[in-house]
């Protein structure tokens, strides 16, 4: 069964995000604070932090020494087909931000890498963030590592980044009042009730769901939250099955089969890395996809794996409107980060953490640079902190803002289906849910907010 | 409903033995070299998966240098020349120059020495694979797509599994034939019990000591070639296929192939109901089954080696 979205009511929209400059300066003046972090500095007149990173307006001195910033992501083992394309696209960042001067056009930023593969990863953190001295720690994918090491950070007053990790357990369990933490993308919560919404709105001719997502923080979360929206909205769906899989895994056979046997119209899954390469190429083999619309939430990364095996027809979420080809190419950022980044490595950036790694570091340097701009001094860590909560600026993948009390990026709900094309695979009949729909407010949590839609 | 379930439990069936030829050709290897050269050679299962990248690269150089001219039959012969002789036979290769070069230094050594420097050089492989392959996932499934797949009433499924379960059982008889009724085997076996015995009769020990090697790393190989076609090659995978190879080993016996035929099947049908019925047990199911079997008969099943 494949069935063309047809959305209707005020919350499923076709095509592009609705994230031109325009409206995003507009919520950026309304909802990102920007007067009372101003205020805070016993300043005001604050506008887009994106216009003001090379105005120098400040004044004060700028640290002579190199800003040292820690990169942790998963370069080797399955999940390095994901941790690969957003280490380079950090380099890539790095680099550019480097060739026009640095932060505040005279800080060069010496970024470092490091292996999320590791199996002491609190051990890690703690050495980086006291032995090694980084000024900043930007890091980690795997949801169960960044809750390991978040208390850490607040504990040791460490600004730390957390650029892609999706669990809602990171403020909302593990870090209640954060104050070093930030996460510049969006959390599961965007996958789960923007897929829950999207069957309310747009799919209305399914029936039986099922779900199938690793057995670890992150999959165990997704299905969770998932589960709720369905019930709490409303959604007249049943829930047919729900599967946790092994991580790592590369036999799916025997879970392929179980679902093909209960056939539901609608798969919801959160698989990623190397298990979503082999999930869906064993789940083509056995025909699964036939008559099952599959969605994977944050899997789009494997199209550049294995775009030949990537039928038409399967829903692809990339974790908010991070995709490189497709209806959605509607800013010239998003153009010109997909070009250099292609031009730089060969290889368009399918994996969204290609465009989260652009969001983590130039979240960074936007807030360092509004917060000298303002005060007119070199802002201290706390002085950072103030400066990042509420930033917001435009991105590869529209306005990125994070609203004022919270430590955590939202982004909009983004779903297409794949197209293979001659060279490409592309989105298309894409369907974007805007933030407020599918993001808690600050106030409460995730699961609060869930159980009361 | 009734048709329903028997095709339901054929399918589980086929997933069970299809997971069964990949850990009987992988733990076969692992337990004749330990039971016939008394080397306990973690590294064993590295040569699976650099089967299967050597064969995705063969196969994406086939398909892009031959296309669809050479018809299907044509193809699908290609491919199974490619699968079961080229693959075995260049991976083997690579066995001996690392037989005579990494692995011969340690023959002596105490079996903890042997899992600790063999662990080594599982990781120097990997790095070795993800150097030459790179870090992404590496697919080649056109020889299964060729074959396509049959239909069940509970779905269908790819008759390239079916070939794996038919070629790794053909792969079981020759070996069960070849230790059981040649005089190679037969020596093999000898070997095994006492090696000192059989050199006094002035048979090249060290000959068969590489033949048997030589047979280890070609099944290990052979294995990565026939997974390939339905899964993906991803760096890391070594160090997974250990563990279930070490399972094979402790379930069936060390040095037994009845022991690593039986246990294969056992692992497989295990992981294919577990998986199936039960998936949160799923990885549970084959340690509990391993500790089991240790507390009942220690040697394993067939084993008769003091682990």
């Amino acid at each position: 069964m494949v069935s063309p979205f047809d959305p209707d009511g005020e919350i499923v929209k076709r095509g592009i995000p609705n994230v031109k400059e325009k409206i995003g300066r507009r919520r950026f003046m309304k909802g990102a604070g920007t007067a009372t972090a101003a205020a805070s500095m016993g300043l005001a007149g604050c506008s887009n932090p994106a216009d003001q990173g090379t105005d120098n307006s400040g004044g004060g001195a700028i640290p002579d020494e190199p800003l040292r910033m820690a990169c942790i992501g998963f370069t080797s083992g399955a999940a390095s087909v994901f941790g690969t394309p957003m280490m380079q696209s950090a380099r890539m960042v790095v680099d550019n931000i480097n060739e026009n001067g640095g932060i505040l056009g005279e800080r060069e930023i010496e970024m470092e890498e490091f292996d999320e593969n590791v199996d002491e990863i609190v051990q890690q953190y703690r050495r980086l963030a006291t032995e090694e001295d980084f000024d900043v720690i930007m890091g980690y994918i795997s949801s169960a590592n960044v809750l390991s090491v978040a208390p850490i950070a607040e504990e040791l007053e460490q600004p730390t980044v957390v650029w892609d990790t999706g669990t809602t357990d990171l403020f909302d369990d593990a870090v209640t009042d954060p104050q070093y933490v930030f996460r510049t993308c969006a959390s599961s919560s965007t996958d789960a009730v923007g897929a829950a919404r999207l069957l309310q709105n747009a799919l209305p001719d399914v029936e039986t769901v099922a779900g199938v997502n690793q057995d670890y923080a992150f999959g165990r979360n997704n299905w969770d939250l998932f589960e709720r929206a369905i019930e709490s909205l409303g959604v007249d769906v049943e829930l047919v099955d729900s599967r946790f899989t092994p991580f790592p895994n590369d036999d799916y056979s025997s879970t392929i089969s179980a679902l093909n046997s209960t056939d539901p119209d609608f798969i919801y899954s959160s698989h990623w890395g190397g298990d979503a390469v082999n999930f869906i190429t064993q789940a083509n083999n056995q025909g699964l996809f036939d008559d099952t619309i599959p969605c994977f939430t944050a899997g789009s990364h494997v199209i550049g794996n294995i775009p030949d095996e990537i039928p038409e027809g399967i829903i692809f979420g990339a974790r908010g409107p991070h995709f490189p080809f497709g209806d959605q190419q509607w800013n010239p950022l998003h153009e010109e980060f997909v070009q250099n980044y292609q031009d730089e490595y060969d290889e368009p950036p399918y994996a969204h953490g290609a465009f989260h790694a652009w969001q983590a570091i130039w979240a960074y340097v936007y807030s360092i640079e509004r917060a000298y701009n303002l005060s007119g001094e070199y802002p201290t860590k706390d002085q950072w902190v103030t400066s990042m909560e509420g930033i917001g600026f435009n991105s590869p993948s529209g306005f990125v803002n994070m609203p004022q009390g919270s430590h955590n990026v939202v982004e909009p709900s983004f779903y297409g289906f794949s197209d293979p094309q001659d060279d490409r695979v592309a989105l298309t009949d894409t369907v974007w849910i805007t933030p407020e729909y599918v993001n808690p407010p600050a106030s409460i949590t995730t699961g609060e907010w869930i159980d009361n839609l | 409903m009734v048709q329903q379930l028997l095709s339901e439990q054929l399918v589980i069936i086929l997933n069970g033995l299809s997971g069964a030829a990949t850990l009987f050709l992988l733990g076969t290897g692992l337990s004749l070299i330990y039971g016939m050269l008394n080397f306990m050679n973690l590294a064993h299962a590295a040569f699976l998966p650099l089967g299967a990248y050597l064969a995705a690269s063969l196969i994406q150089r086939t398909v892009g240098a031959v296309g669809g001219s050479l018809g299907f039959i044509g193809l699908f012969v290609v491919f199974l020349v490619l699968l079961l002789v080229v693959v075995p036979a260049i991976v083997s290769l690579v066995g001996l120059a690392m037989e005579r070069t990494a692995f011969k230094p340690l023959y002596g050594l105490e079996d903890d020495y042997q899992l600790l420097a063999t662990f080594g050089i599982i990781l120097m492989m990997e790095d070795a694979m993800k150097f030459i392959w790179g870090g992404q996932p590496v697919s080649a499934t056109a020889p299964s797509n060729l074959l396509g797949s049959f239909t069940l009433p509970s779905g269908t499924y790819p008759w390239w599994a079916v070939l794996t379960i038919l070629v790794t059982a053909s792969v079981a008889g020759t070996l069960y034939y070849f230790f059981e009724k040649t005089r190679l085997g037969k020596i093999t076996l000898a070997m095994a019990e006492d090696e000192e015995a059989v050199s006094f009769t002035g048979i090249d020990t060290r000959s068969i000591h590489l033949k048997v090697f030589v047979i280890g790393i070609s099944l290990a190989a052979l294995g990565g070639a026939l997974y390939l076609p339905t899964a993906s090659m991803t760096t890391g995978l070594a160090l997974e296929f250990v563990i279930l190879a070490f399972a094979v080993l402790v379930i069936g016996g060390l040095g037994s192939l009845k022991g690593a035929i039986a246990a294969s099947l056992i692992i497989g049908m295990v992981q294919a109901y577990g998986s199936y019925y039960v998936p949160v047990l799923e990885l549970a199911l084959v340690f509990l089954l391993m500790a089991v079997i240790m507390l009942i008969k220690p040697t394993g099943l067939f084993g008769e080696i003091e682990a």
